[in-house]
Order: structure tokens, then C-alpha cells, then sequence
């Protein structure tokens, strides 16, 4: 024991001390010379050749040659080069070096990281993509979710809207759950986190995406929506080295809907007559004689600059990363913009060989504006266009009408947003021996987000003219400790094992404090200490906090890398949860390696490897309220003559709560053809989620409304495939490309309470999907009053028919209607039609029969009423399936990269559009196609119904497939065009290496959709596709510029 | 050596995972921070007092609107003034169980705070029972309160008099009990209330002897106890604390100011900022910031303009705009029609010297508040109410000239000086008729209108005609549509209750 301790540490401090002391009295310098070329025997310039241990170093020149003066004791030398695997290379006396360089292939050495530890990626067992720092470089990314949109299957993620600084929605295997909880878990530099807007993409070094139950349940109890596992950049050893980023780009509204110009507004005007236009307004009226393009108006060119530094690099005892980067982006539409200033300090430090220091610090300063949709663009939409927008003194016309004007409620509708944020992660790492090592880290984030907002009182309709506005902020840290061991052992060369045991105490603590209020003494303060009422039932202050305990454990096994075994388990306790606090949450899976077997030898000249996978897991779900299982008392909202009364919360407190559990099987092959040059991976999944967290409704006669419980049951069902190759591989010319496709199917398989619609569009039903739209079928417009007529049982529609004069025209008569002659049936037959004695039926809307200009509603139920029976399923807000195709072409220093990205089989509720169509509110304009086409006489053959007021349920009822739209698309989603200067030329200029790009974001949409935008984010998650007309997106031009020092 | 070695900290390992455990438990053990567990509560008289205004918000949820929509709407006092579609379904009788004014949820919950008062406040220890008397007497009368709107609305309801707080073998769905039930438990709780009542009246916001006093009389009333309805009113009256205002600056200030007047007895507190928004006397009658729902319905504007002399004509209706039109038009209601502010009723509004008109460039006029910051104190027991009630009362029991005295009273006191005599009310039917009018006159706008007519058996009668002459082809209809229908919402949780006939379910 005693000498192994010696061998183990005394040793090598030894060697270092010599190392040290020769430095110190300048050893004697012996020359070194070599050449480094690349697999295809071409010299690689600028590769960097280090002396390990040493900062003596150099790079190599335009051949690829190299000299250098070191210690006649150094031992090895260093080479590494971006995007080539690194080499050390024994001195042992040698003085010329030949050095070829292999590319780091996207291979099957390569090293993914999985929940406490990493894996050879050949041998994983579970359903994981991982993503590179390549693939994030190629997007420009502003964030995370950028990156990851059509890069990984089975990860469904849409941004929530074009909004700069707005929120995305990910979707990992379809819907899993009711309410909340239905985003990933983020572990970012082994800390669990459930946000990760603020993180810088080019800090990331990797991605992981934990999609199994397999893979991600030894994250147990947050896990069954997937994990993505993030992994910043760390610094390698050498010279330190200066990446300098910028890009600058220029962005525009993507796509204009049509919009009624003021003529066609007086033909809107005019909807209710037949004859020419008369109006009583002035035509030397003030503020009706505009024709305003609203969408010109309110957008603008946006602009983005980012600008990202960092500064990396270390010796064999100390590594770091730094990085700093500035992102300013201004929004297409006015006054919306968002700036972020992060930072972070990587750094891992080898205290001795046993015990190594890793430290991560982040932080990040986020400023936004955020404007209000519904009253700059839903109002910009709605607006009658010839309503002025300013006065010829030049001031805002503000509300003509009860229509506001947008751009003054773009300017004077202050809705600012600050956030800060903090992440300090220590982690000590000590090494028992060769196989066993313990790690134990602490890690805290802290937020503070600010938010004011103010409302002009310019803006408001009442007298006296009164502003309102409010301060809120929250605060909220969460703290963490773990500690694990882990332990990797090869027995007799072919059994590997590998186990891993620890446990992790998190504690989180959130606290709000809202201020609202009106009557500012002046509006150049819009602090709240302007305000002179203070807004008893808006002002609040809440603190909350909870809690959790995890003990995990691994156990992997690997016979010669052809059998494979892996194993999870964890056991998680939340605060959460009274009666029913633990949860355990076990998972396995295996693998066979079937290329290695013997049989399929005669696979060998074209199958490179092969892999089966099959996992089997259960992970949880504890996304709700933190105190839904107490019983409280509450106060704040219960005002009596002064005083802040007390009563129960409305929800009852259910002490048996317990965890939502989704247990998941996964099957699996990755194969690998033709050298590596093609590779494909295939899953399929089940995935049923039972005890369904779940608002309940409470008997209200008991007091309350609502009780959480666990009930009813989802499945998910779906496959994913990726395809990726390199088609084209020549010396100066390679393409590779990949392709992914997913498909998830939803069911609901039982539910607490009964199917139900949820807010009035959306069916929630057992045995069926989630998402699917539920309403009235449109079939038509009824073209004459008598064409609401049916046959007794109200099966048929009657065609009726009328008086006509030589020419074949139907005579219309002085008061505007035609002769009635019968009725044939829709084949053509004749109907033996008689008022009395066999008359038609109409259908009615309560107790009044439609009439000509209305819509014929689906009659499901066939009786004489349109009412809530007769809805039926219109459509579905999820898609069938949806995938990527990325590219990346390089021909010598040029690379051109594009990304297609595919949504297919969705529908969209366009209530931006039914808005305008039920003519219930003055003054909101509908789209023209509604004004030219909307039926006005009896007779007219048109599919618009007639554009009368207070008419909903007769023409345009919510919801009605009339507003469904098909909202599948392709999109090519980003494109990339970079040059990489001869590292030469860059070296003469004092840089090492130099990339210039030009890219787009966004550029091409194919779809039918007629809205903004066919990409819908937001929203609960049973209401999926609804577009309310949100924040359209941008088309994105830009350049930037990478420089290595 | 080395399975020893990892058997050691196997060891170590599940001894730390054991010390952990236990520590487990408490890291878990998370209380709210900023609300309160049921535990700590119910300490001091304090705690009741807190819980007591929690009781009364409960109140206010209950009746801002609905004081209106479960005791006026639907009678014969107003017609459609406004633009929107919901007032129809009141005004022409087609409720459905989807109306949100239909669901019970608030009313049950302001008697969960009743039941949870009764349950806990005489356990708060250390405490002499005079200390709690007053609270606790608030919570039996507000019970009291809440069972007689729920049975004059729905009839038979749920009858729950503890609190549920999930404890084993507690009862979940509740069926609904008869009406005698409920009517039991309203007078034990009455009672009870008086009983803990100590007589002194310190607001008229709060429950009291004289407003628990009102309550009795009132359901008295409803349940034809004419004897009791004396005797309770009786005992008000003894209290000496009221009397009817004797002027009309005076009985305007009765909505206007309530606390000062001698006639309020019990009122609706409301503090819009505090409240979040106001209740929905502006929305209803006359607003500020839209228009309103509803107006005074011709025969009683004929009624009052006939009378020529009664100040409620001028007290009720914003008559402004009409004297200033009054040299181009007659006084008739469609002159009244043609104002500007769309026929608002000043009822509960203030009148302000400095305000100006900027059309007709006159000083004064009523300012009404927008309908979110609406706080007027809604008035649910006054004097004049409960002393037409006592007349009605003597009518019934044969004592018409008391009766006719009270009537004659309220109308003199708003200067209308011809009295109800015997020889134009003969007979019980008449005399009744007189009075509920001279209510429907005084009452107007207070709630109070529909549960005279259900009270008096008079709906079919009153109502019939004047939904024909609204376009209802079948006039009132089925007898049983009296009563409203139950929220859908009921029916999702607790599959014991059904809906009133002949409503539908959902």
C-alpha cells in the first residue's frame, strides 16, 4: 500500500519537480524540425506543435513545416489543429518529425455525455443525439432553441414568436402531460436548470439529447419530458487562444397578409346595400380620408449585432475559458428590442493528480421590451385604414373609434424587462484510484428579473385621461450540493463495468413583489412613486419555495463492446408531495453489437458496425404548484372596509398527490455502412404516461373549485429516423449531408372527469389525440333564403328552384326576391314538394331559421338546431410528422451550409382572421377577399358569408373549419456562405485564422397558409395551432466575421 | 485488498446515505412562506376578526352583480338599454345553465367561510365567549343570508352547515335537501345569530341584531309567515336606532351615503381598488365609461311622471338633459329616450355642481363612475323596505289601515301626498297590489323587484303580458322556469344533484 501510494503520487511529483528545475536553470535547448500533412499527404499549415506540459510551441508554416528549440528533457510533443484529432508524440531523442493528422470523424470513438458521466457513443444503449459546436456555428444562433430546430429527431421545437427575447416551446416525443411540466430538463454543466434562454450558443461546446427512459431516468423525477444535457467549452492546453465573433444582420417582416385598402373599406362600409356607396362622412373629413399600409407602418428594418469573445487555453495543470458576448437586436415591428450581455470563466484546475478543481461561473444581463401584441399588430390589422394616424400639427390621432392607433401604442406602452442572472457551479474531484473516483460539486443560480411597464394616459378612452402602471420583480435561487462516486473497470480485457452511485439535495426559493397603480403625478416619472393610487388588488408580494432529494445509481456492463448492459436507478423525494413524497424510478437497457457476431461477417465489406438497442424506463414528472398537497389559508385578494380578510385557497389541498409516472420502451439500431461515409439510427418508442397531474374540479358547494389529482393516462407513440452521409469526399471537395424524420402519435387513454372541449376549440376525449380541433363544419353559404330546406329527417339539403325568364335568368322580383317553383333533391331528382302537406324543413339557429348569406353548418345530429351537438373533430394543431435536412458543402475554403426544415400535417386556427370576420366590433376591418366576396343579395354564389353584425352563430362561429387552414411548410430555415482565409495570409496579418461569412435565416417558406406565419409556439398544451395574430417572424440577412488569435 | 478497499466505501456510502435519509424528511418538509397553514391559525380573537372580512368579501363576490340579477332582472322593472346580447336571455326568459350569473360557486364558498367561522372561532383558546360573540354572530346571520338567496334562486339546494377540509370519512357530494330544511336551518341560524348579538349596531356594513332583525322579517315573508314578519320587525322597530328620512336630499342620500342615513340597515361595503373593480350598479343603470344595460321600463316612468310631485321621478332618473330639452319636447319617455346618456338611471349617483355639459354648456350634472371603478355601497335592507314588507304583512292579517298608513308614509316623505284610502283599495288583492307598487317605485334598482313577484305569486301574472309584448310568443311559459337553472359546472363534480326542470343539464 505504502509503495503504491509512493508509485502513485511521489513519482510523478518527482518528474514534475525535475521538469520544474529545468526550467528553472535553462536546460540545455536541442533543435527539432518536422513536417505535418493531413490524410491525403497535403502539408497542413498552422497547426499548433507544443511542447506538453511547456508554452513552448510554435506553429506550422504554408508547408506545413515546423521548427523548433526545446529543452533537451522535454518528453512529448503536442499537435493539435481545429477539426483534426489532437497527437502526442513520444521525443525519445528524435529531432525530425513526420506527422500525418486524421480528421475527427463524426465517428464512433467519439465520447457523448450522459447523466453523471460520459459514454463511448458506440456504445450507448439509449436514444440520444448529440449536437456539436460545428453544427451551432453554422447557425447563428441567438439562443439554444435555434440551434436545436430540425437538427434532432423526436425534438419538436417552434419559437413562440418572431418577438426578439420571446420564449420558444420544445417538445420532446410528443405531449406527455396536462398542465406544465411539458419542457425538458436542462442540465447545463451538471446542473439541472429549467431555463436556458440566457445561455450564450457559442459557450457550447456539446448537446445531448436525452430521449429515452433509459437515458434520461437516472435524472428521475423531472426527466419524463427528455433531458438535454448542455456542455460549455473548457480551455486546451497551449497557447492561449482569442476567438473574436461579430455578425451584423438586417431583418424584415417575412411575409405581408392581405390587407384592405380604404377603397375597399367604403365597399365593407356599404355592406349591408346593394346600391352605390353613400356616405356621411365629410370628404373633407379630417381623420377618415388616410389610405394607411398598417404592416408598412408599424414594422421597420431590424437590425442585429452580436459581438462574442473569448479567451482560452492552459497548461496541463490549469485549463480555462472566458468568453464575453454582446447580443442587440431591434425587432421588425417599432420599439421592440432586446440586448444580452453573458459572460462565463470556465476553469479546471489540477490541484495534485488525485484532486482536480472544476469552477463555472456565468452570468448574464438581459434588457427587453416587449410590446403588446393585441394592441400594436392585432390593432394594426383591425384598423380601418382610412382612419388617420396623425393630425397635421403632427400629434397622435390615438383612438378614432375605439381603434388605436399602433404606433402610438407601440411608443407609449412601455412594457421593459430586466433580467439578471448568476450561476456559480465549484466541483472537487478526488481519484481514489486507477477505477474509482468520488465527485461532489455545489452549485447556486440566482435571477432577479425586473419588469415596468406604464400605460399612458394618452392611450386610455376615459375622463379624465388616467395612466396606469406597475413594477414587478422577482427574485429566485436555487441551490444545489451532489456528490457521486464512480467507478470503471476492465476485467480480463473483454468485460467492462462501470457503476456509478451518488445523491443530490436541490432547494429552490422563488419571491415576487408586484406594485400597480395609477394617476401619475407627471409621466416623465413612471416610477411607482408617481403614482397617487395605489392598486390594493394588483399589489402583492409572494414567496415560495420547495424542494428535492435524488439518490441515483448506474451500473453499465460491456462484453468486448458486443454485448451491452445498461442499468439506472433513482429515487427521488419531493416537497412537492405529503403522503406520497418518494418516487422510484428505475430503467434498463442492452444493446448487441450484431456486426461483431461472427455470422454476419459477410456483411463486413459494406456494414461497418451495427447496433440493436432496446430500453425499457419509468421517469417522472413533478411540475406542479409547490404547496398543492397543503391546505392553506390565503389572503391578499379578500378585501372587507379596510381590511385584508383571510379564507381557504381556492384549490383544495390533495396530501395524497404523488408522482406523474411515464414509463417508456425504446427499440433502437444505429448502423454504420461504407466506412463511416453513412450512418443511420432508427428508434421506435412507446411511452404511456399514467397518474396524470391534474386540475379536478371540486364540488363548489364544498367551497372550493379546483383539486389537483392523479389521474387518467396519456400514450405516445412514434419513430425517428436519421440518415447521415457524406455523399462526396474528394481532396478539395466534400458534402455532407443529413436527414431526419419524426412521427409521434398521441392518445389519450383515460381522463379524470370526462371528455371535454377545452376553451372551446380543442376536444379532449379519451381515445383520442390531444390537439384536435373541435367545431362546426362550414359546408357553404346558403345562396337564397328557400335553400334552407331539408327533407323531414333533415338528411338531405333541398335545392330549390325558382321562376325564369327566356334567357334562363332567375326573375327577381320588386321586393328583391324570386319566385319559388319546388325544390329537387341534390342528385337532381324533383322533390314532390307541397306547403302543407309535404313541405320542407328548416334548420334553425335557437329558435330563427338561417336565412340566404348564411353559413350551412354540418347538421351532425340531425335534428333542427345547430348547437353544440353538432360539432365534430375539424382537424388536428399537431403535426403528422416533421423533419430537417441539413447540408454542408466545402470546396477549398469555401462552405456553403443550408438547413431545410419540414412541418407536414397540421391544421391552424386562424383566429386572427375569424376576428375580423364577425363584424361584432365597430370598426374592424376584415381581409379584402372577405369584402369583395361576402354575400349581399339573394341568389349570389359565393363562399363568404353575408358581413352583417351580431350575426356569429349564423355565419362565423368559433370554432368553425372555415378559419382552419392547412398549416403544413418547408423552410429553409437557414444558409450559410463562409470563407476561411489561407491561414497565411491571415498569419501575416497577426491572426491565426480568419472566417468570413454571409448568411440568411429564414429566407424561403413554402406553405398554404395565408397568416404570418405557419410556425406556432405558445399556448397550453391541449391547445395547440391557434394563431391570434402574435409577433411575426423575421427574414434574417446578415455577414459576420470569426478571427482566431 | 482492493474488495475490501471498495467494500469500505460500499460501507461508507450506505452510512451516508442513512445519516441523509434522515435528514431527508425535514429538508422536505417545505412550508408556505407566504400563505398560511390551517394549523397556525384560529389564535386570537384577531385571527376572527380576519377571517370575519374574508367572510364578507365572500359576500361581495356573491352579490356585486348577482344582488340584481337574482332579485330584479327578470321582472317587470326594466327593459334592454345597452348594446349587448347576454341582458336578453334575462329579459326574455331564456335562461340556460351555462349563464356564469347561474353558478353557485361564490355563494357556497361565502358559506364555507360561515361554516368554517362557526366551526373554529369558539375554539380559539384562552378566550371569554363575549370576546367572539359579535364574530361569531356574523357568521350564523351571513349563513342565514346566503341559504335564503340560494333558495329564493334555486329552491332546493345542498344544505351544508361544516366545513370540509378532507377529513377521513367526510361527506364529498351533497344532494340537495328540501326547501323546509333549509328554511329550518335559515331560522336556527337566525337565531343563533340574534342570540350572539349583544343589540349594539356599530355599522351598518356588517350583520347585526337590527340587520339579522330584517333578514327574519324578510324570510318571514317568503315563507307567508305574516305573524312573524310583525313580530320580527317588531323587534326591530323597538330598537329606536331607525326612522324614515323625511325629506328627499335626504332619501337620496341613502345610496349616495348611506352611513349617515337613518333608514340604511345594511349595505355592501366596496373599495374598487381594493376590491379589484367595481360591482355592477354602473354597468347596470348608469355607467361612465359605456353604456348601461338597462333602463327603467315606460309604465313606471309613466308612473312617476303622472304623479308629477314624487321626487323619486327626478331622485332616479338623470331628468338633466330633458329639462334642457324641455322647449323643444314634451316630457314623455321617448323624449326621455332621446337624451344623450341614453337614459341613466342617478339613483346612485352623485350630483356635482362643477360638472360640466359640454353640449348644452349648462353647470351640474351626476358623475358616474366607470363600470371598474363603481363602488357604490349596495343597499340590501333599508327601513322603508322592511316597513312596506310589515305592511304587507297587515294586509295579509286583515290590518289594512296600519298597512295603508305605511304606504302613505313612504310617500310623503318624497313629497307625493295623495294617500292609499279603503275605497280605492278594497279588498286584500288591491291593497296588496298598491303596496307592491309603492315598493317597486321605492325599491327600484335595489334588487328586490322578481322576489316580490315569486313571493307574492304574482310572476305569471305580471310577466305574462309583457314578454308577449316583448316578441315571446308563449309569454312566460313553463311555471317552473320561477326558478333558476343550475350551473353546468355542478353537475361535472357531483353527480347527485340534478337540474331544476325544465332546464337542460348542459
Amino acid at each position: 500500500m505504502k509503495y503504491r501510494l509512493f508509485r502513485r503520487q511521489i513519482i510523478p511529483l518527482f518528474v514534475m519537480a525535475v521538469v520544474l528545475f529545468a526550467f528553472n536553470v535553462q536546460a540545455q535547448v536541442i533543435s527539432i524540425r518536422g513536417k505535418v500533412v493531413g490524410t491525403d499527404n497535403s502539408p497542413l499549415p498552422g497547426v499548433s506543435v507544443v511542447v506538453k506540459g511547456t508554452t513552448t510551441g510554435i506553429t506550422t508554416d504554408m508547408d506545413g513545416i515546423f521548427t523548433l528549440k526545446i529543452p533537451s528533457n522535454s518528453t512529448m510533443l503536442l499537435f493539435s489543429f481545429m477539426g483534426m484529432q489532437s497527437q502526442e508524440v513520444p521525443i525519445a531523442g528524435k529531432t525530425t518529425f513526420n506527422i500525418t493528422m486524421m480528421e475527427e470523424t463524426v465517428g464512433l470513438d467519439e465520447v457523448v455525455v450522459v447523466g453523471y458521466g460520459t459514454q463511448k457513443k458506440r456504445d450507448i444503449t439509449g436514444a440520444i443525439t448529440s449536437i456539436d459546436n460545428k453544427m451551432i456555428e453554422k447557425r447563428q444562433a441567438v439562443n439554444v432553441y435555434d440551434v436545436l430546430q430540425g437538427e434532432a429527431p423526436g425534438v419538436l421545437v417552434v419559437s413562440n414568436s418572431g418577438a426578439p427575447g420571446d420564449d420558444n416551446t420544445i417538445r420532446i416525443r410528443g405531449t406527455s402531460t396536462f398542465e406544465g411540466g411539458v419542457n425538458p430538463l436542462y442540465v447545463v454543466d451538471g446542473v439541472p436548470l429549467s431555463d436556458i434562454s440566457s445561455i450564450n450558443p457559442n459557450d457550447i461546446k456539446s448537446m445531448e439529447i436525452l430521449k429515452d427512459a433509459a437515458s434520461a431516468a437516472i435524472y428521475g423525477s423531472r426527466s419524463a419530458n427528455g433531458v438535454i444535457i448542455i456542455t460549455t467549452k473548457t480551455g486546451e492546453e497551449g497557447k492561449a487562444k482569442v476567438d473574436v465573433r461579430y455578425l451584423q444582420s438586417y431583418n424584415m417582416l417575412s411575409r405581408k397578409i392581405p390587407q384592405a385598402n380604404a377603397f375597399e373599406r367604403k365597399l365593407f362600409e356599404n355592406r349591408t346595400k346593394l346600391d352605390l356607396y353613400t356616405n356621411a362622412n365629410d370628404s373633407l373629413g379630417l381623420s377618415t380620408n388616410a389610405s394607411n399600409d398598417y404592416q408598412d407602418v408599424i414594422t421597420q428594418i431590424g437590425k442585429r449585432k452580436q459581438l462574442d469573445l473569448s479567451v482560452s487555453g492552459g497548461s496541463d495543470k490549469l485549463k480555462y475559458f472566458t468568453s464575453l458576448g454582446y447580443l442587440d437586436e431591434t425587432g421588425i415591428v417599432l420599439n421592440s428590442y432586446n440586448k444580452r450581455l453573458s459572460g462565463r470563466i470556465n476553469s479546471d484546475f489540477q490541484a495534485t493528480n488525485k484532486l482536480k478543481f472544476t469552477s463555472r461561473v456565468t452570468y448574464s444581463y438581459q434588457n427587453t421590451n416587449k410590446i403588446n401584441e393585441g394592441k400594436v399588430i392585432q390593432q394594426a390589422m383591425q384598423r380601418p385604414p382610412q382612419f388617420i394616424l396623425f393630425y397635421p400639427d403632427g400629434s397622435y390621432a390615438f383612438d378614432i373609434g375605439g381603434r388605436k392607433n399602433p404606433i402610438a401604442e407601440a411608443y407609449y406602452r412601455e412594457n421593459d424587462y430586466k433580467i439578471f442572472s448568476v450561476g456559480i457551479y465549484q466541483m472537487a474531484e478526488y481519484k481514489i484510484n486507477k477505477y474509482l473516483k468520488i465527485q461532489a460539486d455545489v452549485n447556486g443560480n440566482f435571477m432577479l428579473s425586473r419588469r415596468n411597464y406604464f400605460n399612458s394616459a394618452l392611450l386610455t378612452t376615459t375622463t379624465p385621461q388616467i395612466a396606469d402602471g406597475g413594477d414587478e420583480t422577482d427574485f429566485g435561487k436555487n441551490l444545489a450540493g451532489e456528490a457521486y462516486a464512480s467507478y470503471n473497470r476492465t476485467f480480463k480485457k473483454v468485460h467492462q463495468l462501470s457503476a456509478v452511485a451518488g445523491t443530490i439535495f436541490e432547494d429552490w426559493y422563488d419571491e415576487s413583489m408586484n406594485f400597480k397603480g395609477s394617476n401619475f403625478v407627471t409621466e416623465n416619472v413612471t416610477t411607482i412613486n408617481s403614482i397617487q393610487a395605489l392598486d390594493l388588488a394588483g399589489t402583492s408580494t409572494s414567496g415560495t419555495a420547495h424542494s428535492m432529494v435524488g439518490f441515483f445509481g448506474r451500473l453499465s456492463y460491456s462484453y468486448k463492446g458486443k454485448y451491452l448492459f445498461n442499468s439506472n436507478i433513482r429515487r427521488d423525494g419531493s416537497s412537492r408531495f405529503v403522503n406520497q413524497r418518494w418516487g422510484t424510478f428505475p430503467s434498463a437497457s442492452i444493446g448487441w453489437r450484431i456486426s461483431d457476431e461472427k455470422f454476419m461477417n459477410w456483411s463486413k465489406k459494406y456494414l461497418k458496425d451495427a447496433k440493436l438497442r432496446a430500453s425499457w424506463g419509468i421517469t417522472g414528472n413533478q411540475n406542479i404548484g409547490n404547496y398543492e398537497s397543503l391546505n392553506l389559508y390565503t389572503f391578499g385578494s379578500y378585501y372587507y372596509q379596510g381590511i385584508s380578510g383571510i379564507n381557504t385557497s381556492t384549490s383544495f389541498g390533495n396530501p395524497d398527490l404523488k408522482w406523474e409516472q411515464t414509463t417508456q420502451t425504446n427499440f433502437g439500431a444505429d448502423l454504420t455502412f461504407l466506412d463511416g461515409r453513412l450512418t443511420l439510427n432508427g428508434d421506435y418508442y412507446i411511452k404511456t404516461t399514467d397518474g396524470l397531474l391534474y386540475n379536478s374540479l371540486m364540488p363548489s358547494e364544498l367551497g372550493y373549485s379546483t383539486v389537483k389529482v392523479n389521474f387518467g393516462s396519456i400514450e405516445n407513440k412514434g419513430y425517428e429516423i436519421n440518415l447521415s452521409g457524406t455523399p462526396i469526399q474528394k481532396k478539395d471537395f466534400i458534402w455532407q449531408t443529413s436527414i431526419n424524420f419524426s412521427v409521434n402519435r398521441n392518445k389519450i387513454l383515460s381522463l379524470a372527469g370526462g371528455d371535454y372541449v377545452s376553451n372551446s376549440a380543442w376536444l379532449v376525449a379519451t381515445g383520442q389525440p390531444i390537439g384536435q380541433f373541435y367545431g362546426y363544419k362550414a359546408l357553404g353559404v346558403y345562396q337564397y333564403d328557400e335553400s334552407n330546406a331539408y327533407t323531414s329527417d333533415y338528411t338531405q339539403r333541398l335545392i330549390p328552384y325558382f321562376q325564369r325568364d327566356p334567357q334562363g335568368n332567375v326573375i327577381i322580383q320588386e321586393n328583391g326576391r324570386p319566385v319559388l317553383q319546388g325544390y329537387k333533391y341534390q342528385d337532381g331528382r324533383d322533390f314532390a314538394w307541397n306547403a302543407t302537406s309535404n313541405p320542407v324543413y328548416q334548420l334553425k339557429v335557437g329558435a330563427a331559421p338561417f336565412v340566404g348569406g348564411d353559413m350551412i353548418w354540418e347538421n351532425v345530429d340531425h335534428n333542427d338546431v345547430i348547437d353544440d351537438k353538432d360539432r365534430s373533430v375539424l382537424g388536428k394543431g399537431l403535426p403528422s410528422w416533421f423533419g430537417g435536412w441539413n447540408n454542408n458543402i466545402s470546396y477549398k475554403r469555401f462552405t456553403l451550409s443550408f438547413s431545410f426544415y419540414v412541418n407536414w400535417g397540421n391544421q391552424i386556427y386562424n383566429n386572427a382572421k375569424y376576428v375580423l370576420t364577425t363584424y361584432s366590433t365597430s370598426n374592424v376591418t376584415p381581409q379584402p377577399y372577405e369584402i369583395y366576396n361576402a354575400w349581399r343579395f339573394q341568389g349570389q354564389i359565393t363562399d363568404v358569408p353575408n358581413a352583417q353584425k351580431g350575426t356569429v352563430q349564423n355565419t362565423s362561429r368559433e370554432l368553425s373549419s372555415e378559419f382552419l387552414e392547412d398549416g403544413s411548410f418547408i423552410r429553409l430555415r437557414n444558409l450559410r456562405f463562409s470563407y476561411q482565409l489561407d491561414n497565411a495570409i491571415a498569419k501575416k496579418l497577426f491572426v491565426q485564422g480568419v472566417t468570413a461569412y454571409l448568411y440568411g435565416n429564414n429566407l424561403f417558406t413554402w406553405t398554404n397558409y395565408t397568416g404570418f406565419d405557419p410556425e406556432l409556439g405558445g399556448g397550453n398544451v391541449l391547445n395547440p395551432g391557434k394563431d391570434s395574430g402574435s409577433y411575426p417572424r423575421k427574414r434574417e440577412l446578415g455577414f459576420g466575421i470569426n478571427l482566431n488569435f | 485488498m482492493k474488495m475490501k478497499n471498495i467494500l469500505n466505501i460500499s460501507m461508507a456510502i450506505v452510512f451516508l446515505c442513512g445519516l441523509l435519509l434522515a435528514g431527508c424528511e425535514k429538508f422536505l418538509d417545505k412550508q408556505p412562506i407566504s400563505q398560511l397553514s390551517r394549523d397556525l391559525f384560529w389564535k386570537t380573537p384577531k385571527d376572527a376578526d380576519i377571517w370575519i372580512a374574508g367572510m364578507y368579501d365572500g359576500m361581495q363576490k356573491t352579490l356585486g352583480n348577482n344582488f340584481y340579477i337574482w332579485g330584479e332582472v327578470r321582472g317587470d322593472n326594466e327593459q334592454l338599454c345597452g348594446t349587448g346580447t347576454g341582458q336578453l336571455n334575462f329579459l326574455s326568459n331564456t335562461l340556460n345553465s351555462s349563464m356564469g350569473e347561474v353558478n353557485w360557486s361564490n355563494l357556497y364558498r361565502t358559506i364555507s367561510s360561515a361554516n368554517f367561522a362557526i366551526k373554529y372561532i369558539p375554539t380559539i383558546p384562552g378566550v371569554a365567549a363575549p370576546q367572539i360573540a359579535s364574530q361569531l354572530g356574523q357568521a350564523y346571520a351571513m349563513r342565514a343570508l346566503m341559504y335564503f338567496y340560494a333558495v329564493r334562486v334555486w329552491g332546493p339546494v345542498p344544505l351544508i352547515t361544516e366545513p370540509y377540509e378532507g377529513l377521513d370519512g367526510q361527506e364529498k357530494i351533497y344532494n340537495r335537501s328540501d326547501v323546509t330544511k333549509v328554511k329550518a336551518q335559515i331560522l336556527s341560524d337566525i337565531d343563533n345569530a340574534l342570540k350572539n348579538f349583544d343589540g349594539t349596531l356599530p355599522s351598518i356594513f356588517k350583520l347585526n341584531t337590527a340587520s339579522t332583525l330584517a333578514l327574519q322579517t324578510d324570510v318571514a315573508m317568503w315563507f307567508k309567515d305574516y305573524q312573524n314578519a310583525i313580530s320580527s320587525s317588531d323587534k326591530l322597530l323597538a330598537l329606536n336606532k331607525f326612522s324614515l328620512v323625511t325629506n328627499q336630499t335626504d332619501w337620496k342620500k341613502q345610496f349616495t351615503d348611506p352611513a349617515t342615513s337613518t333608514e340604511a340597515i345594511l349595505n355592501l361595503y366596496w373599495d374598487y381598488l381594493a376590491d379589484g373593480g367595481g360591482n355592477g350598479v354602473a354597468t347596470f343603470y348608469g355607467s361612465g365609461s359605456n353604456t348601461n344595460q338597462y333602463k327603467l321600463r315606460q309604465p313606471l316612468w309613466d308612473t312617476l311622471v303622472t304623479r308629477a310631485t314624487d321626487a323619486r321621478w327626478w331622485n332616479m332618473n338623470d331628468t338633466l338633459e330633458l329639462y334642457w330639452l324641455g322647449s323643444k319636447a314634451k316630457v314623455t319617455y321617448e323624449s326621455y329616450n332621446l337624451q344623450a346618456n341614453s337614459m341613466k338611471s342617478c339613483k346612485f349617483s352623485v350630483w356635482d355642481p362643477a360638472k360640466l355639459n359640454a353640449t348644452y354648456k349648462y353647470l351640474g350634472g351626476y358623475n358616474y363612475p366607470n363600470n371598474i371603478e363603481c363602488q357604490v355601497y349596495i343597499p340590501i335592507y333599508r327601513l322603508s323596505d322592511i316597513m312596506l314588507l310589515r305592511a304587507e304583512a297587515f294586509n295579509k292579517l286583515g290590518r289594512a289601515p296600519e298597512a295603508m298608513d305605511i304606504v302613505n308614509t313612504i310617500r310623503k316623505r318624497v313629497g307625493y301626498m295623495k294617500t292609499v284610502s279603503a275605497l280605492n283599495t278594497v279588498g286584500v288583492s288591491k291593497l296588496e297590489d298598491a303596496i307592491l307598487m309603492e315598493r317597486q317605485l321605492e325599491l327600484w334598482g335595489e334588487g328586490k323587484r322578481w322576489f316580490d313577484l315569486v313571493r307574492t305569486d304574482k310572476v305569471i301574472t305580471f310577466m305574462d303580458p309583457i314578454l308577449k309584448e316583448r316578441g315571446i310568443l308563449t309569454g312566460f311559459g313553463d311555471v317552473r322556469k320561477i326558478l333558476f337553472p343550475i350551473h353546468s359546472s355542478v353537475f361535472e363534480a357531483n353527480p347527485l344533484i340534478k337540474q331544476n326542470e325544465p332546464y337542460t343539464q348542459n
